[in-house]
């Protein structure tokens, strides 16, 4: 399987020479070429078309790497690669455990690593690039859970080193704390190295400079987050599904807390939830993950994750 | 002289030692009888290398006999190991030319849809074929040669830069022996 983006690249490089070929001859002066070049742009663009509208159900994500540890198109640093590999996929394996399998302990075994194993199935020269690809022997009908995954992954690092400050708190929030040591990992990899990276996945493919890894690097290193679940807060509850925000007015507190809702409950569930009666508006016992992430040089913040709803409380 | 796979189970782009000497150079000079030994493994192939030979020899019956073929696509790669099953045919630019006036040439071409019919040369004989005409002006030769070589010379999106085989129209095809 070949990585969609990659493969309308290169088909739309075809095209365009075509396209160029095309138009340095005429029909008269050349017409057996004139034929069988149209011909040829026909069934490329097809094929283009046919590509667009197919949803790779399998990961697959290429990292291409420039910068000081890349030698033109000729190779790569062996050790740098073999880090960046070895680090990419313990991202993608904590994600993994931290997304089906409930809450990442802080040590000890990565649960279900075995589901996230990625396969290095191909390169592509130019500037280096490394293809990573989900195998399964049996032709998924969905999306699989290591594609939305390994899609989460990416995005997270694209957001951690966006140059909105937002972008970034926003990105924050998901990542579960054991996971953002191996982000750490991965841009002060990139960092100490000189590299660079173009990411492709799915429709996104971007390129992370010099700066935008130091800033991810820098953001990363100085941070520490800290997960409390609290069994015991009570308050009254609303909230927004379409946008998977919470509000809890805290009983015996002046000021309400806010945050996101777990990926746990599923926006079907939010909406019926929406929709019963006494739900919303309502007091109830919540279990709420509490994350204290402390900065060098800031004020501790709190932030908020709704878990689940463990009994209504009579007002 | 053809090679055997490199360790990307393609045609390597040169052998030896010296890339400067011609002959270890693709695109690699080779005959029928050659092509035929090296890549007659499978029933499949077979099937796709008798295709190849009748639509070299309806080209010959068209006195298009000055000229030659490139051979590539996963016909000439180790498409068994790198995809888990035979190649479905075989991707070839014939450079010749041909033998009527230009005027005929349209005509030509609408009485011989399965050679110059990409699609239908696919159909019938399991080339994914082309042709470029050498009588044409010499700057639409190079631009074309330009084209099919870089197109055939690197794989997509892994860009691995891969050989590939020349054979002659003229060539040892009535030698050939198969199943």
């Amino acid at each position: 399987m070949m990585l969609k983006k990659l493969e309308l690249e290169s088909l739309q490089a075809d095209i365009a020479n075509i396209d160029r070929l095309l138009s340095s001859r005429t029909q008269a002066e050349d017409p057996i070429g004139f034929f069988q070049l149209t011909n040829r742009l026909a069934e490329l663009k097809t094929q283009l078309e046919a590509i667009r509208a197919r949803t790779d159900k399998l990961a697959s994500v290429a990292l291409f790497f420039g910068g000081a540890p890349v030698f033109g198109s000729r190779g790569i640093s062996a050790e740098f690669a073999g880090r960046a590999i070895n680090v990419f996929q313990d991202l993608v394996s904590k994600s993994f455990a931290a997304t089906e399998g409930g809450t990442l302990g802080e040590r000890g075994p990565i649960p279900l690593r075995g589901n996230a194993q990625m396969m290095l199935t191909d390169v592509a020269r130019g500037s280096f690039g490394l293809i990573l690809e989900e195998t399964d022997a049996n032709d998924s009908l969905a999306e699989t859970a290591l594609h939305e995954i390994v899609d989460g992954v990416t995005q997270a690092i694209l957001d951690i080193s966006a140059p909105d400050d937002a972008v970034y708190e926003a990105a924050l929030v998901k990542v579960d704390s054991r996971s953002l040591m191996s982000f750490r990992d991965f841009f002060k990899l990139l960092d100490d190295q000189s590299a660079t990276l173009r990411l492709v996945e799915g429709d996104k493919d971007t390129e992370l400079d010099s700066t935008a890894v130091h800033r991810a690097r820098l953001r990363t290193d100085f941070i520490n987050v800290e997960d409390t679940v609290s069994d015991s807060m009570v308050g009254r509850l609303t909230f927004l599904p379409m946008h998977r925000r919470f509000e809890l007015k805290v009983t015996g507190s002046e000021e309400p807390i806010y945050g996101t809702i777990s990926s746990e409950f599923s926006r079907e569930r939010l909406e019926e939830l929406e929709r019963t009666p006494n739900v919303l508006g309502k007091v109830w016992k919540t279990k709420i993950r509490i994350r204290e992430t402390l900065r060098l040089n800031q004020p501790p913040k709190l932030t908020y994750t709704l878990m689940g709803l463990i009994e209504k409380v009579e007002d | 002289m053809i090679p055997a796979f490199n360790v990307s189970n393609v045609l390597p782009p040169y052998v030896g030692a010296n890339p400067a000497i011609p002959s270890f150079f693709s695109p690699y000079d080779a005959s029928m009888v050659e092509l035929v030994a090296m890549y007659a493994t499978s029933p499949e192939r077979i099937d796709i290398l008798k295709g190849l030979l009748a639509y070299r020899e309806k080209l010959r019956r068209l006195n298009i006999t000055h000229g030659f073929q490139l051979i590539d696509g996963s016909f000439v790669e180790n498409c068994e190991a790198l995809r888990g099953r035979p190649p479905a045919d075989v991707d070839i630019v014939t450079f010749a030319h041909v033998s009527v006036p230009p005027a005929q040439v349209p005509a030509l071409v609408q009485n011989n849809l399965d050679i110059f019919d990409s699609a239908q040369a696919k159909a019938t004989y399991k080339c994914d074929a082309y042709f470029v005409d050498l009588n044409k002006p010499s700057a639409l030769v190079v631009s074309d040669a330009f084209y099919w070589f870089g197109l055939f010379s690197h794989q997509r999106v892994s860009n691995l830069w891969k050989g590939m085989l020349r054979i002659p129209i003229m060539s040892d095809d009535s030698l050939v022996s198969l199943p």
